[in-house]
């Protein structure tokens, strides 16, 4: 018998997220939330999850303010603490962003976010159901697995090493969109949006099912 | 990238309705409504007269029809202002539907697009036929010039309503969706007078045609689309597998 009643999960928005889609859910999970509202809260949350739509320029800045940057890392590169970013929350994971403003950010993982169309031969926006190639197993997902899930994105994680990727997608060229390491998880697709498979990356990661 | 089936619930002061033509003929209980079939739900206030009650029913409606649902959401209807749209975020939305059939909402999609990214932002256009349809009646503008003025000033996609269609069962528009695709480089969804799943495969293979909508009430309550979508793949059409 599962005691999950009371499971909470720790959300820090960045951006123009959309908290109310996770939250919904979530519910459906029979997770409760508690949002961000200190240093302390990064270092000691359980679960972490960092949702997020609008701007990379706009979303680092907000961390900056708030001095969450120092706390986010420590609690993915040192703590080890499972933390997971999804779309926009994912970006900022990485070293640089060149959306808005060129940008440092989290650096959690090494590499870039860029503009989709400076990069794959597709020039419009990356929105809808794509397929998912996993590489390695994933929150729940075998490797060599296709799944579907949903994506509504411009811009693009692109790290340095291959060795940090996870799943792919192709969209006039392969891009990353799943990326892991100790239990940081970024995922450039909505889990929150993609019906079973996306249940099945949040009930993993929020330690639900036995993977 | 898969092409979508969209599910698009229209709400007459809450109460999922169906429409004709673009009024509102037959209303329906929400109960039997079943989301799980399509790629995307897009929810549209129709109410005539609107006012904060019938904003409020609106979204307990949304509320009910997304409770058991992980799909992404858009709404729409009445969306004027900024305010408007943090409003809606609140219930959930991932994209926002504003009607751009008329210039004078040009301004706004500009600050919209601004405020929450191009990919948050669906701009719309009402036709009957070949001309843009705004207010009850039909205009003197063409459907394509007035495509052409928002092609750069819009969000991500262009949905296009054919009153004409709506609720006849006899087919999209393709004749228009078509030239809108030829003659710009935009993603399109189409809209109004789907029947059976051919019309799905027909107006989907058009280059640029992303998704398609329905909003009749048959294909939201039964397993209609389940069965589409198979049809539509067997015959080649690129839909994902529910």
């Amino acid at each position: 018998m599962e005691h999950r009643a009371n499971k909470i999960v720790t959300i820090l928005e960045v951006g123009f997220g959309n908290l109310p889609s996770l939250d919904r859910v979530l519910s459906q999970l029979s997770v409760g939330t508690k949002n961000v509202e200190s240093v302390q809260d990064i270092l000691e949350a359980e679960h972490l999850i960092i949702p997020g739509v609008g701007s990379f320029e706009t979303a680092m800045n907000y961390l900056n303010q708030n001095d969450y940057g120092e706390a986010l890392k420590k609690r993915a590169l040192e703590l080890k603490l499972p933390t997971l970013g999804i779309c926009l929350g994912a970006q900022v994971m990485f070293g640089k962003g060149y959306e808005g403003a060129v940008m440092k950010g989290l650096s959690i993982f090494d590499g870039t976010v860029e503009n989709l169309t400076s990069i794959l031969a597709e020039k419009k926006s990356h929105t809808g159901w794509d397929k998912v190639k996993f590489r390695k197993d994933f929150l729940g997902i075998s490797r060599n697995e296709n799944i579907d899930f949903f994506f509504n994105h411009d811009y693009i994680m692109i790290p340095d090493n291959n060795n940090d990727i996870s799943a792919e997608c192709d969209f006039g060229g392969t891009f990353a969109v799943a990326i892991k390491k100790y239990n940081c998880f970024a995922v450039q697709f909505h889990p929150e949006k993609s019906q079973e498979s996306g249940l099945t990356i949040l009930r993993s990661f929020l330690g639900l099912i036995n993977v | 990238m898969y092409k979508r089936i969209i599910g698009l619930i229209l709400m007459n002061n809450g109460i999922v309705c169906r429409t004709r033509n673009f009024q509102p003929d037959y209303l329906y209980t929400d109960e039997f409504i079943d989301s799980k079939y399509f790629d995307e739900i897009v929810c549209i206030d129709v109410s005539q007269e609107r006012s904060e009650q019938s904003q409020s029913l609106f979204l307990t409606g949304i509320e009910k029809i997304m409770e058991h649902s992980q799909l992404p959401l858009a709404i729409g209807g009445g969306i004027r202002s900024i305010e408007d749209i943090r409003r809606y975020r609140k219930f959930g939305a991932d994209r926002y539907v504003i009607n751009q059939t008329e210039a004078e909402s040009d301004t706004f999609v500009t600050e919209a697009v601004k405020e929450f990214g191009k990919s948050s932002i669906i701009s719309s256009i009402n036709h009957w036929g070949d001309f843009t349809y705004s207010n009850g009646v039909i205009s003197t503008k063409a459907l394509p010039q007035r495509a052409s003025e928002i092609s750069v000033n819009r969000g991500s996609e262009l949905l296009l309503n054919s009153v004409e269609r709506d609720g006849t069962l006899l087919g999209f528009d393709n004749a228009n969706a078509q030239k809108i695709a030829n003659s710009h480089d935009m993603p399109l969804i189409i809209s109004g007078g789907v029947g059976r799943w051919s019309h799905v495969l027909d107006t989907l293979q058009i280059e640029n045609v992303e998704a398609v909508c329905t909003s009749n009430i048959y294909h939201l309550t039964t397993k209609t689309i389940s069965t589409w979508r198979s049809e539509v793949k067997t015959k080649g059409g690129n839909v994902r597998t529910v």
